[in-house]
Order: C-alpha cells, then structure tokens, then sequence
C-alpha cells in the first residue's frame, strides 16, 4: 500500500471551513484579534519610540559641543579674554560666542507662542540669561578633561555637555526598552493563550466531523489545514488592524509633538510603512499558526 | 484476502480478541455474529487499526498492517468503506454532500465527483432524497445513505457493524440485500456484523461466529459445518 493519492484538493474548502468556525465562535474570534492586535501596536509604538530616539540621540552625539556660560555681570573684555583662553584648550576645534541678546533673540524665535512673555522681559531690560560659547571639540574621549579645564577657568559659570543628555537618554531608553519587552511579552502570551482557546473551541464544535473524517481516511493535514487557516486569518487581521492604527497613532502624535518639540526630529511614518506592515504580518501569522498548530496537537488525538 | 492470525487484543481488564485466527478471501460476503461482548466491534477495530492488536498478525493483501505506522493510517481506512449502527453521517450535509466529500477527503477532482455521486445514490435507491440533510431522512435512508458513502472511494473491502441495528424490520433486509449487490454487482468483500439471527438465515452466506474473543464455529455458505 502506498501514500499515493488523487491530491488535487481544492484549497477554497479550507478557507471556507476556517471561515465558518471563525464565525461560529465570533466572540472568541474577536477578543483573539482585539489582544494580538494590541500586542502588535505597541510593539509599532515602541519601535517607532526607539527610532525616533536613536535619530536624535545620534544627532546630540555628533554635534561634540559643549555650551559654557559666563557669570552674569562680567564686562566684555573679560568675556572676550574667556574666549581666547577656551581657543587655546586642548581638543578644542572651534568656538562661538553667543551674547545673552543673541540668545534670547533666539528663545523669542523658538518659543513664538509665548512673545508676551518675551516682550515683558525686553521691556524691563533685564535678560535673565548669560553670555554663552558654544565649544566645538574633536574628541569625545578626552571630553572629560576638556570639560574640567573649561571649569578651572576664573569666571566661568557653567558647563554644559550635551554628551550628558545624551547619556541621560540612553539610559531612559533602555528603561523604556525593559518595559516595553516585558509589556509586550505579557501581552503576547495573552494573545497565544485567547487563540489557543479559540482554536480549541473551534476543534470542539468539529469533533464529531473529525471522527468521521478520520473513518473515511482523512489525513492529519486534511483535518487540520481549517484550523491553520483560521489561525492565520486571525493573524492577517490583527496585522492589518494593527498598522493602520499605529499609522493613525503615529501621524496624530506627530502632529500634536511636531510643535511642542521643535528641538528633536521626528521621522516620518513613511520610514515604518514596510517594516511594520510586513513584520506585523509575520508576527501575527506566525502566533497564529504556531498557536492553532499547539491547540489542535493538544486537542486532538489520534 | 484478510487474514487474522492469533490476533490477541486486550483492554485494561478485559481480553475482547483471544488469539483469533480467521481467513476472508476476495470477493466473499461474510456474517461475524456473536453474543454482546463477545468481540465483534474489536474485530472491525482493529482491522481499521482504530485499535492497536497486543500481539498477532493481521494481513490484508500480503502486508502485515499490524507493521503500519501510524502515517499510513488515514490511507488503510481507504480501502476500507465503513458502515456504522449509529449511521456517522455528517450532520451538516445533505445526502449528497456526505457522499460527496467521503470523495474530496481523498482528493477526487469536482469533475468525477460530479459524475459519480449521483450514480452512487441510486444504486443505493435513495436518489430521491439527495438534498436532505440526516435528521429528515429515516434510519433506513440514512444507512443506505451511508452504504452510498462506503463505496464512493471505490474500497476493496466494505465492513458494516450492526448496520440494521437503528433500522426498522423491514428496511433491515433491504440494507441487507444492498449490501449483497456491493458484494455481488461490485465485486467487494464484505463483512457484516449483526446479531440478527433471522436476517443471517435468510441470507444463507457464510457465518462466523465469535464467543470471548475466539472463533467458535465458522459455517461456509450453504450450510456444512467447517472445520
Ligand atoms: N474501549 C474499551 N475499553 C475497555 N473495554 C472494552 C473497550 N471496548 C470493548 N471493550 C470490552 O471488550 C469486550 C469486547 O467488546 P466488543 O468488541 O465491543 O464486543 P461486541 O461488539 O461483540 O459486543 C467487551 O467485554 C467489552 O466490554
Ligand atoms: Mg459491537
């Protein structure tokens, strides 16, 4: 006796049979999809986070500047002296200086919404702000010296390294990262858990066709493809739910922060589009399938 | 040709199959009677290999099946075309439909399936009711239903346990007869499985019987003791 067979199935009956028990179980259907969709958007949500995060932390590392604030009342030859002792530090490439006029002109400019306020200050005559040089170096490994030796200067006020914010927002990034997996996981194992059942529900509502499939010699792979089916519709609809929200998520916050945050660059949704569309598709199939495939393994014997 | 060759099966605390030995040469039509429990069903169990034998032999056409893996299971039941006391129609589908996908189970192009169901239904006499589902039909119907069912995929062997059991008096020797057509016009070896000892006499077919797993007499067609 062999395997051979006639085997020209007709792949429209599985579709049709997944189809059937996807609606016969519709609450189920729905609660899988809502959790795995979840579980997808905010795995965009955090991707897209990180990507912005890592274009702007990548931007603070390249600018190797340093901003150094003088005390408030020096006169401006003493302010200027500053200067040429700043050019003759080691490491240093280059230096600015940004007078407390300038940097409020530019305040003025970034905060436009907030001109009253500015325009108080200006009539008052008095800028709450310091005379500034902007320090571009070479090095980032001898940035800590520099920034010492920047310090030891008489008269200087303050020294700031974006290094340190960008530092600083490593580390939140990670902070982030550690609950976005451990949020994402949760969600995930939810989702395989509400499919499984699903899918079981499903393979409960057939039982008694899938005996009498057997008895007339169907195959495992007969019996199942409905069930696999019904695992991957699950999938392709979370997914393609899943990135038209974040999509929608993405372009309103874009437009809410765009304003807010003139310092940091936003990337476009454009950049995602194919990443998310595809790999939302592949983790929302693949949970699908892999969970029908445990669940009916589970659920059916020989 | 079946052969059981000290077939042993056993259940937990029960032996249903006590070193059985029996031959069914092609083409034969065959009774297995025998009090309630005495093994019958595990006969067909076994040889649907729905039951695995404790030790023994059983071959079918030179292969030892009891050496199958488990892969090759839904392609024996193949050969094999089932009828139950209990009908196992697919509730959901009309007369045609449960023949119909016996036939798409196994693959058969839309086409042969088209040709061959109806011709199917009314070898079975029940053409008339090919778009009614199982609960309108009676239990005579249904089972002619069924024998439509068991020969679709065009099987060697046809094997029917109680299949008048859920089925009234009269309809009974009608299944019956159907089943020798199968056996006759067909050219399938059949085996039934009844404890209706007045069917089993009418028919005059060959007859073993079976008592606490073993074979207590084998009585060919015809009449005359074999042994
Ligand atoms: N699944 C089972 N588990 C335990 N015992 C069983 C099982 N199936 C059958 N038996 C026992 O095996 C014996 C033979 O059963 P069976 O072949 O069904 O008898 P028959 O069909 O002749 O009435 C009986 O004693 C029955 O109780
Ligand atoms: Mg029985």
């Amino acid at each position: 006796m062999t395997e051979s067979g006639k085997k020209r199935y007709n792949p429209f009956y599985f579709v049709q049979e997944a189809f059937k028990g996807f609606v016969r179980h519709g609450i189920m259907s729905a609660g899988s999809i809502i959790v795995l969709t979840s579980c997808l958007v905010l795995l965009g949500a955090f991707a897209a986070l990180i990507e912005n995060l890592n274009l702007n932390l990548g931007n603070l590392g390249m600018m190797k500047e340093i901003a150094v604030f003088v005390d408030y009342d020096l006169p401006e030859d003493k302010v200027t002296e500053i200067g040429e002792e700043i050019k003759k530090l080691d490491n240093v490439s280059g230096v600015t200086f940004i007078s407390k006029k300038q940097a409020l002109e530019e305040m003025k400019e970034t905060y436009s919404d907030y001109e009253e306020l500015f325009n108080d200050i200006e009539a008052n005559g008095d800028n709450p702000l310091a005379d500034s040089f902007i320090v571009s170096y070479r090095d980032n490994d001898k940035v800590l010296s520099l920034e010492s030796a920047l310090h030891s200067i008489p008269g200087v006020l303050k020294v700031n390294n974006r290094l340190d914010y960008a530092v600083k927002a490593e580390n939140f990034k990670n902070g982030m990262s550690l609950v976005f997996v451990w949020f994402f996981l949760l969600l995930l194992v939810v989702a395989v858990f509400v499919i499984s059942n699903t899918i079981r529900l499903a393979v409960e509502g057939r039982r008694e066709e899938i005996d009498i499939m057997r008895y007339i010699g169907a195959t495992n792979s007969f019996i199942t493809a409905p069930f696999i089916v019904e695992g991957s519709m699950i999938g392709i609809i979370s997914a393609v739910a899943a990135f038209f929200l974040d999509a929608f998520l993405y372009r309103f916050a874009i437009s809410k922060l765009s304003s807010d945050l003139k310092m940091f660059e936003l990337l476009p949704f454009s950049h995602f589009r194919w990443l998310f569309l595809f790999s939302f598709i592949g983790i929302g199939v693949m949970s699908g399938v892999l969970t029908s495939l445990f669940s009916i393994r589970k659920n059916l014997r020989n | 040709m079946i052969e059981f060759q000290n077939v042993r099966k056993e259940y937990a605390d029960v032996t249903a199959l006590n070193e059985i030995s029996f031959t069914i040469p092609d083409g034969e039509f065959v009774f297995i009677v025998g009090k309630s429990g005495a093994g019958k069903t595990t006969v067909t169990r076994v040889l649907l290999m729905e039951e695995k034998v404790n030790s023994g032999h059983i071959i079918i056409n030179g292969d030892d099946i009891t050496a199958y893996p488990d892969r090759l299971i839904p392609y024996h039941r193949r050969r094999i075309g089932m009828v139950f006391q209990d009908f196992r129609l697919f509730p959901d589908k009309t007369a045609y439909e449960n023949v119909a996908f016996a036939m798409r189970v196994i693959g058969t192009p839309a086409k042969e399936i088209k040709q061959r169901v109806p011709m199917l239904l009314r070898m079975m006499q029940i053409e008339n009711k090919a778009d009614h589902f199982p609960e309108q039909l009676s239990g005579g119907e249904r089972q002619r239903v069924a024998l439509a069912r068991a020969v679709a995929n065009n099987p060697d062997i046809i094997v029917a346990d109680e299949p008048t059991g859920n089925v009234d008096p009269e309809m009974s020797l009608i299944i019956m007869n159907l089943l020798k057509r199968i056996n006759t016009v067909l050219g399938k070896t059949v085996i039934v499985v009844t404890h209706e000892k007045g069917l089993v006499d009418t028919m005059g077919q060959r007859v073993i019987t079976i008592s606490e797993g073993k074979v207590l007499s084998d009585v060919p067609a015809g009449g005359a003791e074999d042994d």
